[in-house]
């Protein structure tokens, strides 16, 4: 009885830990979406030399994203921080047509790793604010989300440099993760997305 | 920013035109804003990519241990935090020690691969954020086959792995005062700002007690 109890208090108010991957070309508006997710407003410390690792707190989820990825020989060093990665949050420039193909083949060979095959897929459509970008629907063609088969994905308009759609984003990863583990990972449903 | 940034310079006579003679002012210059120089340094216009291949050029690492020749190199400026920016720098860089010592690796992929390594390690042992740690043995299987897939040597990559563990690759003591400032200037405050906070910072100025149209004057004064 007081083993169910603690599980059932922890289960509502204990922490849930994700482990989250963020990718994306250069210039795609990874670093802004770090530090607007940051938690806190001043920096305690001196920065770890090194790349971006931010915790992020949002409604009794604690996400530790890493800012990852690089050309294609650095790959083969990424694996380690994809082994036991809930999430993928794959970061576009809206703006940039020229590219969108050299994103759509880095972030196929990412969602295909075989320590990627079961983490969910937050696609943030940044810059959404500017004229001439894709639309949110134009990006799942130009990354062919639409042609993916059991996984579960969802792309979110986002403007980082103003914080738009960035706690959205955040909102259908940690829901979609506490489904996934309460249901222990045996529903593996059809992506979503919202425009 | 950048455009300008360079444009304004040069037309100020303070630097000439040449990507060599930027770099020398961005290496020479002890109070420009380190994290200013490692973002300009990490970008992917033409022009920085120039200044920064002849900032790395600039340097002798001949006769160093790998990762005394990364720490060395990172004292002039703090490294970006974005992975494509960290990869540009550290290409070059694995370049720059692969001349200057040209038997410790078979080629400059090799140390390339291997320099980005050594920075995930730095994040990943040194970084609160970081929980679960990197054991010497998940280093050493990270980095296999990197040498045109063949293995660095386990011994090497085990005593990189307990040097960089050990000794946290950081900035000088010295530099550890005004860049923890400009930490949180740099999270406060816009590019532009945080540049001018630079000339504001030379006179010993509290940067709150100026507007920015002061502190541009004092910029131009600076650069006259």
């Amino acid at each position: 009885m007081g083993q169910a109890f603690r599980k059932l208090f922890d289960t509502f108010f204990g922490n849930t830990e994700m482990r989250v991957v963020m990718l994306g070309l250069d210039a795609a508006g990874k670093t802004t979406i770090l530090y607007k997710l940051h938690i806190g407003e001043v920096l305690s410390t001196v920065p770890t030399i090194g790349f971006n690792v931010e915790k992020v707190q949002y409604k009794n989820v604690v996400f530790t994203v890493w800012d990852v990825g690089g050309q294609e020989k650095l790959r083969a060093l990424w694996r380690h921080y994809f082994n036991n990665t809930d999430g993928l949050i794959y970061v576009v420039d809206s703006l940039d047509r020229e590219r969108i193909g050299k994103a759509k083949q880095e972030f196929q060979t990412v969602i295909n790793d075989p320590f990627m095959l079961h983490s969910i897929i937050l696609v943030f459509a940044n810059k959404q604010d500017l004229k001439g970008a894709m639309s949110p629907r134009e990006i799942c063609e130009g990354l062919g989300l639409f042609d993916l088969k059991n996984r579960k994905w969802h792309i979110q308009g986002t403007c980082a440099l103003r914080g738009d759609g960035l706690y959205e984003g955040l909102d259908w990863l940690s829901t979609t993760l506490k489904e996934r583990r309460a249901a222990g990972y045996s529903s593996i449903g059809l992506g979503t997305s919202s425009f | 920013l950048l455009l300008f940034i360079s444009e304004f310079l040069i037309n100020a006579n303070k630097v000439g035109n040449s990507p060599e003679e930027i770099a020398a002012f961005l290496k020479d210059a002890s109070g420009l804003n380190k994290t200013f120089i490692g973002d300009y340094l990490g970008e992917r216009e033409e022009l920085s990519l120039k200044v920064m291949h002849a900032y790395v050029d600039s340097f002798d690492f001949q006769g160093m241990e790998f990762d005394e020749a990364i720490r060395a190199f990172l004292q002039g400026f703090r490294l970006p935090g974005e992975a494509q920016k960290i990869d540009r720098i550290m290409e070059k860089f694995a370049e720059r020690y692969c001349k200057c010592n040209p038997k410790v690796f078979s080629s400059a992929d090799t140390a390339y691969v291997l320099a980005y390594s050594v920075i995930l390690l730095n994040t990943d042992a040194h970084n609160p954020m970081v929980k679960n740690k990197m054991s010497a043995e998940d280093f050493i299987k990270n980095n296999r086959g990197i040498d045109d897939g063949k293995d660095v040597p386990e011994e090497y990559l085990r005593s990189l792995y307990e040097r960089i563990s050990r000794n946290e690759i950081k900035m000088k003591e010295v530099d550890l005062e005004s860049q923890q400032k400009q930490a949180v200037n740099s999270n406060r405050l816009s590019g532009l700002d945080s540049i001018l906070n630079i000339v504001v910072r030379k006179h010993g100025e509290d940067s709150n007690m100026e507007t920015s149209d002061d502190r541009i004057q004092h910029m131009q004064e600076q650069f006259k």
